[in-house]
């Protein structure tokens, strides 16, 4: 089985090819930039597996939230990968696949991700179990979570500490965990195969914040 | 066929996501186009934000469709172009990201377009009226009023420009002002042929200067403010701006090709679309023994078809880009192109 799995939602890129057990990873850490190289990762892991991506069974991907330009190049670059020889697609919350990384380093705990969307809020959700609940977009003063014991990540953590502080109890804060594509391939193999079905039409963002448009006053 | 390369151009530099086939032995063999002028009217101009979310939506069922109206699949496609520039970034990402990793996975070339060359070529997707080079250009629209001189295909020298509002925005917003909605530049030609040419007499902002620039601002302040105090004459001061932008437009183009000795003028661009234009640029040419072309109605605006010619030409000579990496220019001056 080939996967070819990509994240760029948030400013770490990364992609990953799975080819029959052997992989291959690449990741650049450019800041904004970093997801206009995404295309030149894909070509070097393709290259290192030896495939072509006509053999590609399927394409998992993070479909956000994050930064908007991050996130719809990621879906952008899929949609065009998959329309090329018709592969499937499965989108994966960018939550999600930062809780499973945290949920790998700290097993049975209930993982808080926050990531900084912004605007003094944050995209965030509570991972446990191989689940995501609450996943919303938050003043991090407005969090509530009646779990204790949690492990905070996420860059929500460093731009609003304190706020985040004062609304949840953290038992640890892990700085280290960030999405990488190739958590994305072992989180399919591990639930996401059984349990979520590929895109019905096209790979498709998930943005959580729409308040995006202001109508005109006149 | 033989040597016939087929080009899949992509257009997502605005408010429409435009797809276009063209083929360098049978000319344009499909185009489709999504229209986003419904999802910003409510917000009287476009968002860009929203401009992007809606590309992303469009850009592969479009391109399946236009592939499915001809019977042709992607295996046929030999080059992919798409507008690098000028334009919205995010809504130039989208087209972007799908056309190069689209060029990446089957393995065919890909170049970025400028958008407004895919304008300025655009007349020569008509096969029985094809401009001949050199021409001088004229490109009007919502974004970009510039006179070009085409020596030949990219080597593009810019005449004169507005130095405020476009025309195609000049039109718009005189619109707004006068209760017309969103874009409005249609709807206020089409009110300008109620009102009478003798109530008011606008400025022709510029046209003694020397040189080739335009100023649409103040006359839109001055059907403003003539609206303010008669409000009840919308027709005809429709009539009266509209008269003035033909007229501003008409005498530039007449001074550039006096400059230049050029005998063609091409306009393209959505307001190339306007009927008032093109009959004082039809008079003007006949008067003066200039050829002018237009394009075709429907790739007056935004188009992919334009984007697949361009791209075809271009490489068909060569260029293209390298690494598929996603470099979009949202500012990207037309004189630094390189020529074909």
């Amino acid at each position: 089985m080939q996967i070819l799995a990509i994240d760029s939602c948030t400013e770490f890129c990364s992609v990953s090819l799975y080819n029959n057990g052997s992989k291959s990873l690449r990741f650049i850490d450019h800041g904004s930039k970093s997801s206009s190289h995404l295309i030149p990762l894909c070509d070097e892991v393709f290259k290192e597996q030896g495939i072509d991506t006509s053999e590609l069974d399927l394409i998992i991907y993070t479909k956000g939230p994050g930064a908007f330009t991050g996130v719809r190049i990621c879906v952008g670059v899929v949609q065009g990968i998959s329309l090329s020889h018709d592969i499937p697609t499965m989108g994966i919350s960018t939550l999600e696949l930062i809780g499973y990384s945290a949920s790998l380093k700290h097993p049975n705990k209930t993982i808080l991700i926050a990531q900084d969307a912004r605007m003094s809020e944050v995209y965030w959700g509570t991972y446990h179990n191989q689940s995501l609940v609450n996943e919303d977009l938050d003043k991090p003063t407005d969090l509530f979570i009646e779990r204790d014991e949690l492990i905070g990540v996420g860059t929500g953590f460093k731009s609003y500490s304190k706020e985040l502080h004062n609304s949840v109890q953290v038992e640890k804060i892990d700085h280290e965990i960030k999405p990488i594509a190739e958590d994305l391939i072992d989180l399919y193999f591990d639930y996401a195969k059984e349990r979520y079905s590929t895109d019905k039409d096209i790979a498709l963002p998930q943005y959580l914040r729409n308040n995006v448009a202001q109508k005109s006053l006149k | 066929m033989s040597d016939e390369h087929i080009t899949l151009g992509i257009e997502t530099s605005c408010d429409e996501t435009g797809i276009g086939i063209f083929s360098n032995k049978r000319g344009l063999l499909a185009h489709k186009l999504f229209s986003q002028v419904d999802i910003h009217a409510e917000y009287g101009g476009v968002v860009p934000e929203l401009a992007s979310r809606d590309h992303i939506r469009k850009i592969t069922p479009l391109i399946k469709e236009c592939l499915a109206d001809i019977n042709l699949n992607l295996r046929n496609i030999s080059g992919i172009g798409y507008t690098a520039g000028p334009g919205l970034s995010g809504a130039l990402l989208v087209g972007g990201s799908v056309a190069q990793s689209l060029a990446w996975s089957l393995n065919i070339p890909s170049i970025g377009i400028h958008h407004m060359e895919g304008h300025l070529l655009s007349p020569l997707l008509d096969e029985k009226n094809k401009p001949e080079l050199p021409f001088i250009a004229l490109l009007v629209s919502g974004g970009h009023t510039l006179l070009v001189d085409v020596e030949r295909i990219g080597q593009y020298k810019i005449l004169g420009e507005s130095l405020d509002d476009a025309v195609g925005e000049a039109f718009d917003k005189t619109a707004k002002i006068l209760g017309l909605g969103y874009p409005g530049g249609p709807a206020l030609a089409k009110l300008a042929k109620e009102g009478s040419s003798e109530t008011y007499s606008f400025p022709r902002p510029m046209i003694d200067r020397p040189n080739l620039d335009f100023s649409f601002s103040g006359l839109k302040t001055f059907a403003r403010n003539t609206f303010l105090d008669n409000s009840d004459k919308k027709a005809d001061i429709a009539k009266a701006f509209e008269l003035a932008a033909v007229d501003i437009l008409k005498i530039k183009c007449q001074k550039a090709l006096e400059k230049t000795g050029r005998k063609s003028l091409v306009i393209s661009g959505g307001v190339s679309a306007n009927l008032s234009l093109r009959e004082e640029l039809d008079k003007m040419g006949e008067y003066s023994g200039v050829k002018i072309f237009y394009p075709k109605h429907e790739f007056c605006t935004d188009n992919g078809a334009m984007i697949a010619l361009a791209a075809s030409i271009r490489l068909s000579h060569g260029q293209l880009d390298n690494h598929y990496e996603i470099n979009i220019k949202p500012r990207w001056n037309l004189e630094t192109l390189s020529a074909v």
